[in-house]
């Protein structure tokens, strides 16, 4: 692992799409990508808040040292003289077949339909299941990180992951006046599709 | 048992070596009688025959009483024969032992006679006598099993009798941090957990990054269903591993050490507990180990049931308290981990092979097993095999050798169909590459992998579309949900198996689930996501015609798919019992005495219970598939060729 | 409270609702569903007729009377019975508050179980701060206190007392729970990390984690309470349902698997009829399945509390369960 000797130490030099571009030490793939107006599809990155890598839409293919690897640019740390490829036919062809998932999962997103146009996809071969949460967890980091009120989390694992409130929570008394949620939800269908989710102790059977 | 604890604090190898010595001269002129207390033997009762030995021995005149002493080891690894009882020193093995044959053990040990009926028998009429001729151990290589079936697992002082934690006073008093790093780096040991990568350049990364606290991890969270080597190894010797564990402290200069132990290991979580225990009291763990002025100490964590939280940036979450899903990993935990101080974590048969490495040197190392994977790897084998148990054996032996010398080839003589290998993660060997050697490249190139070393074995009654859908059913509900591919992925995944099992199946799902495969592959956060396709590829590759039978003729060659499947009873070979139709749970079955009796096939749920009874004279109940035979059940016609009972 | 964005996901949710229930997405429909979104109340018939006429017009009172009732029946709308008037027509949030979703689906295999659980309305709690309660209830010096932290544990055995068990908690079992929590979180040095290692520890003792103890560590410890709830169901030990006196575990391993581990599981259902991950009603039994039990010679396994049986068949279950009282 070399040091790389920068005039300035905490510029590093990246290559993205053919473009240079010089950006702070410890930004993320993305974050050089939008300096230079390139575009990357996310659903789940937001500036404010820590990257989560839901989505895997933002999934770009750089070369190391020879080597490539497919990585989600919203969280890889950039490194000195590192090759970005934002559209390879790799990363086309696998975000194509992720698109068809999306499409049988929430096809309504503005993001999701221009992929989809833009793959030509019409509709998908996989089972129609929509789900108005695809569990991006922005809700719940915003929750966490910025507003710092805990109010939402995560219930479940696997194919019964849920998001839910807890109503009977302190944290849940401050939502009334908040609902900064709702408009960061990219389904924007959140939070009333849910309604309240009640973790309930005793089922009637 | 009572074993003389002399609390003298070991300082120095040769303190360690005289009082191995000063054990082992006890044991002079003495019997020992080990019973093996794995939980497989301990299920069927072990734990009864220890208190019927000690009874039977306290009836005997104090002068014999005297003579024997009696032992509770680890698993000895032939689970197919338990309860397994062994007498040292000559090393007479009892195989299926029951509580009525305590008494005869007990005379004839004493009189250095041996029970000939509990020898294990060849079936042409040869006995062997001794443990190590059974062809089951013979063709292994044991290294890191060999002490369990010699020492009592919650005693330190039977560890140092066998030459216990010499190793570590070799490292810490003779070698320098570095000199130890260098052997391990030397030896080539690879990861034992799955990932096969190299155990001395991950101590490196950690040793080299510059923290003021560092830390060393046991991976002893074996998530795979059917592989229980971990469990065997750390109730079996748990100072092992404890062992292994403070050298590579002391390589790497960690100071502070976590063992993860899965919440469904109740006994080796108590067995590790105990031994931690013990190593403090006698000077071999905590503040200034054996006088050197290395200081290490070590606590316990348990999981509580996720698969998941096996993958290591998982479990290093679940150790800091938050809930065990993995992390977006650029930045290796090596370099960064728990709390973002540098963590080395390694599975514990990885840490269990640390001890031997330093004391015999890395050359011996690498003189077993392959060039690339040197070293010997436990597998459980277990399925449709005769022999089911743990075996250790040298990289680079035959899948083959594995089943039919050591596993005694497949139960009921029935023929070989594939090898499951690598657990959730692996894939499927079939019939025609079984000559290949068991080592991490090789496995790798057939689509599979080594895994933990689960190996399980499939006959011509398994249904491949069923073990993946098996597998990816499992995976489902362990995966983490956080991303899409992985979660919405094997969500797809299992309603197009679950079409195809039903037949309703449609040309281009095989296309579909290739598609989806690629994508997985690339696109998931953790390995779990990423390997999860494997067992869909492989399955495809080798058995595709069983995926083709299953969409275009609804068929299930191996008549396992229920919705596929119709039972039928044989008009000419019925004799009229009834037995099947009074355990019918659904009563499907109907008819009257000494007449054919028949099955409804609208009400029958296929549970297999009919055919279980029907006495075999008749063998009147048969399977048959295919969308022909629903009809053809009903009009009585046989199809020949398709009968399996 | 929707935001223009919220506004095109809702007329899209209800399109694909529609479509989704076999029906066409017709000009009728459209128009309606706008009139709803953009004049938000409740309407007769005839109201409704002349507001979808301001902007649609040509639509006969016939059509709209036809495409309400259709959409009635799908749920995009509903209607308020009053008596003596005209039934009266709103457009139903896309998440109705009646139904609460119970978000454990227990779907095992063949044996999916979708658990339902209506309440009647979003009850309103007050969180007490329990962080200086003492570990003794003697120790309790303020009246107010006390009377606070009994309404608030009376509300919570409302929902506790709808078990039909032969031992119902009671106030005072549960503020002994507390107290032994109290050790055990003291034991475990206060230490957030140590989370679930108290967690496994607080099962051992009560057998599940009721919602109390839940609130009491969260508020303790100061740990968030959604945190809790995630770690607390993410791992499949923890139980958040009180459970029967013995655990019945079958394994389900790949060894097991192949050797006909679901036929036995069929079996046991069949003779305690309950379905894996619940409870038979005598709170006796509790069935759930495992990944591996390590007893693989023995597959297919079934164990009940620390006793191993191999492949018993449906008569040998019988007499098993009736050993265990």
């Amino acid at each position: 692992m070399n040091k790389n000797i920068n005039t300035d130490e905490k510029k590093i030099n990246i290559v993205i799409d053919g473009k240079k571009v010089q950006i702070d030490k410890g930004n993320t793939l993305m974050q050089a990508a939008q300096k230079l107006g390139i575009h990357i599809p996310a659903l789940c990155y937001l500036e404010k808040i820590k990257p989560h890598g839901a989505c895997r839409l933002c999934m770009v293919e750089i070369e190391r040292k020879g080597k490539s690897k497919i990585v989600a640019s919203c969280a890889f740390p950039a490194e000195e003289g590192l090759i970005v490829h934002t559209e390879s036919p790799k990363v086309e062809q696998i975000r194509k077949n992720l698109v068809e998932l999306y499409i049988a999962l929430f096809p309504f997103n503005p993001e999701i339909k221009r992929l989809a146009k833009k793959f030509g996809l019409v509709a998908t071969r996989y089972k129609k299941e929509y789900n108005y949460c695809i569990l991006c967890g922005l809700c719940v980091r915003y929750c966490e990180e910025v507003k710092k009120n805990n109010a939402i989390g995560f219930v479940g694992r696997g194919i019964n992951k849920k998001v839910v409130f807890i109503p009977e929570s302190a944290y849940f008394k401050k939502c009334k006046d908040c609902m900064e949620c709702m408009d960061i939800c990219p389904t924007g269908v959140f939070p009333s599709n849910y309604g309240i989710e009640r973790i309930p102790q005793v089922s009637d059977s | 048992m009572a074993i003389k604890t002399n609390k003298k604090l070991m300082d120095s190898l040769e303190v360690l070596k005289e009082r191995a010595g000063e054990l082992e001269k006890e044991l002079e002129n003495k019997i020992i009688i080990s019973v093996c207390s794995g939980t497989g033997c301990k299920a069927l009762s072990s734990e009864n025959l220890f208190s019927t030995l000690q009874k039977e021995i306290e009836k005997r005149s104090s002068k014999d009483a005297k003579k024997i002493i009696l032992k509770k080891t680890g698993c000895h690894g032939y689970c197919e024969r338990g309860p397994i009882i062994v007498i040292q020193p000559q090393g007479i093995c009892y195989l299926g032992v029951i509580e009525k044959d305590i008494p005869e053990i007990v005379e004839k040990t004493l009189n250095r006679g041996i029970v000939t009926s509990l020898l294990y028998n060849d079936g042409k009429g040869n006995t062997v006598k001794n443990e190590s001729e059974i062809p089951f151990y013979k063709y292994q290589q044991r290294i890191i099993l060999s002490n369990n079936s010699k020492i009592d697992p919650e005693s330190i002082e039977d560890y140092i009798r066998v030459g216990g934690y010499q190793a570590l006073a070799k490292a810490l008093k003779e070698m320098t941090s570095d000199e130890v790093l260098k052997e391990v780096k030397n030896s080539n040991l690879r990861g034992r957990g799955g990932g096969g990568f190299p155990a001395g350049i991950k101590w490196e990364t950690t040793k080299n990054t510059p923290s003021d606290q560092k830390y060393v991890v046991v991976n002893a969270d074996e998530g795979d269903p059917g592989a229980y080597m971990d469990r065997a190894i750390l109730e079996g010797n748990p100072h092992g591993v404890l062992e292994g564990l403070i050298i590579g402290a002391y390589a790497i200069g960690a100071s502070r050490g976590y063992i993860y132990v899965r919440q469904e290991y109740p006994q080796a979580v108590k067995n590790i507990k105990t031994a931690i225990e013990q190593a403090g009291k006698y000077g071999l763990l905590g503040n200034n180990i054996l006088g050197s002025g290395f200081n290490f100490d070590v606590m316990v964590h348990r999981g509580a049931g996720a698969f998941v939280s096996g993958e290591s940036s998982a479990l290093m979450a679940a150790i800091e308290g938050t809930v065990g899903e993995p992390r977006l990993k650029y930045i290796r935990t090596a370099v960064s981990g728990l709390w973002r101080k540098p963590t080395n974590l390694n599975n514990v048969e990885t840490w269990a092979n640390v001890p031997y490495i330093i004391k015999n040197g890395a050359d011996w190392f690498t003189g077993i097993g392959t060039r690339k994977s040197p070293g010997t790897k436990i597998f459980s084998l277990v399925g449709k095999v005769n022999n089911t148990g743990l075996v250790e054996v040298p990289m680079g032996i035959s899948i083959r050798d594995i089943i039919f010398k050591i596993g005694g080839g497949i139960k009921d003589g029935r023929k070989f169909k594939a090898a499951q290998t690598g657990g959730p993660s692996g894939g499927v060997i079939p019939d025609n590459l079984i000559d290949l050697p068991v080592d991490f490249d090789e496995l790798d190139k057939a689509g599979s992998m080594m895994g933990s070393g689960g190996m399980i074995v499939m006959d011509e009654s398994d249904c491949m579309v069923d073990v993946a859908h098996y597998f990816l059913k499992f995976l489902a509900d362990e995966s983490c949900g956080k991303c899409v591919p992985c979660r919405e992925g094997l969500r797809q995944m299992l309603y197009i198996f679950e079409r195809i099992m039903d037949g309703k199946g449609k040309e281009e799902d095989l296309k579909l689930l290739g598609d989806l495969s690629i994508m997985m592959k690339e696109a998931s956060m953790c390995a779990l996501g990423a390997t999860a396709p494997n067992i869909v590829l492989t399955t495809l590759k080798y058995f595709k015609e069983e995926y083709e039978a299953h969409i275009y003729y609804n068929m299930c060659p191996a008549k396992v798919c229920k919705s596929l499947v119709t039972y039928v009873i044989d008009e000419e070979k019925c004799a009229g019992c009834g037995s099947c139709a009074k355990v019918c749970p659904v009563n499907a079955i109907e008819g009257e005495n000494k007449k054919p009796y028949k099955i409804n096939t609208d009400i029958c749920i296929k549970c297999g219970s009919c055919i279980e009874v029907c006495p075999s004279k008749y063998s009147a109940i048969v399977k048959r598939t295919g969308i022909a035979e629903k009809v053809m059940a009903e009009k009585k016609e046989v199809r020949d060729g398709m009968e399996v009972t | 409270m929707f935001s223009i964005n919220g506004k095109k996901s809702t007329i899209n949710f209800w399109k694909d609702k529609i479509k989704v229930s076999g029906f066409r997405f017709t000009e009728t429909r459209k128009a309606i569903l706008y009139t709803f979104i953009e004049n938000p109340g409740e309407y007769n018939v005839e109201e409704l007729h002349s507001l979808v006429c301001i902007k649609y017009p040509g639509i006969g009172i016939a059509t709209v009377y036809r495409a309400i009732k259709l959409m009635e029946r799908i749920g995009l709308i509903s209607k308020s019975n009053i008596e003596n008037i005209k039934s009266r027509y709103r457009l139903n949030n896309i998440g109705t508050s009646k139904t609460y979703r119970n978000f454990q689906d227990t779907k095992q295999d063949n044996f999916s179980v979708r658990k339902i659980h209506k309440t009647d309305s979003q009850d309103d709690y007050n969180l007490l701060s329990f962080s200086n309660m003492g570990s003794n209830y003697e120790n309790f010096i303020d009246a107010e206190r006390i009377k606070k932290l009994e309404k608030q544990m009376s509300v919570w055995l409302k929902d506790l007392n709808k078990l039909k068990r032969e031992k119902e908690i009671t106030l005072e079992d549960m503020i002994k729970n507390l107290t032994k929590i109290d050790e055990i979180i003291k034991n475990h040095g206060y230490n957030r990390s140590n989370l679930i290692q108290m967690l496994l520890d607080i099962q051992k003792e009560c057998n599940w984690l009721p919602k109390h103890v839940l609130f009491y560590i969260s508020d303790k410890l100061e740990i968030p309470l959604t945190n809790i709830y995630n770690i607390a169901s993410f791992y499949k030990h923890f139980n958040l349902e009180p459970q029967g006196k013995y655990n019945i575990l079958v394994c389900m391993g790949t060894a097991c698997y192949i050797r006909g581990a679901m036929n036995l599981l069929q079996r046991i259902v069949n003779v305690l009829e309950v379905k894996p991950g619940d409870t038979t009603n005598d709170y006796r039994f509790t069935l759930d399945t495992v990944n591996c039990l390590g007893a693989c010679a023995l597959g297919p396994v079934m164990m009940v509390d620390d006793k191993y049986y191999t492949n018993p068949s449906t008569k040998k279950l019988k007499k098993i369960f009736s050993k265990f009282n």
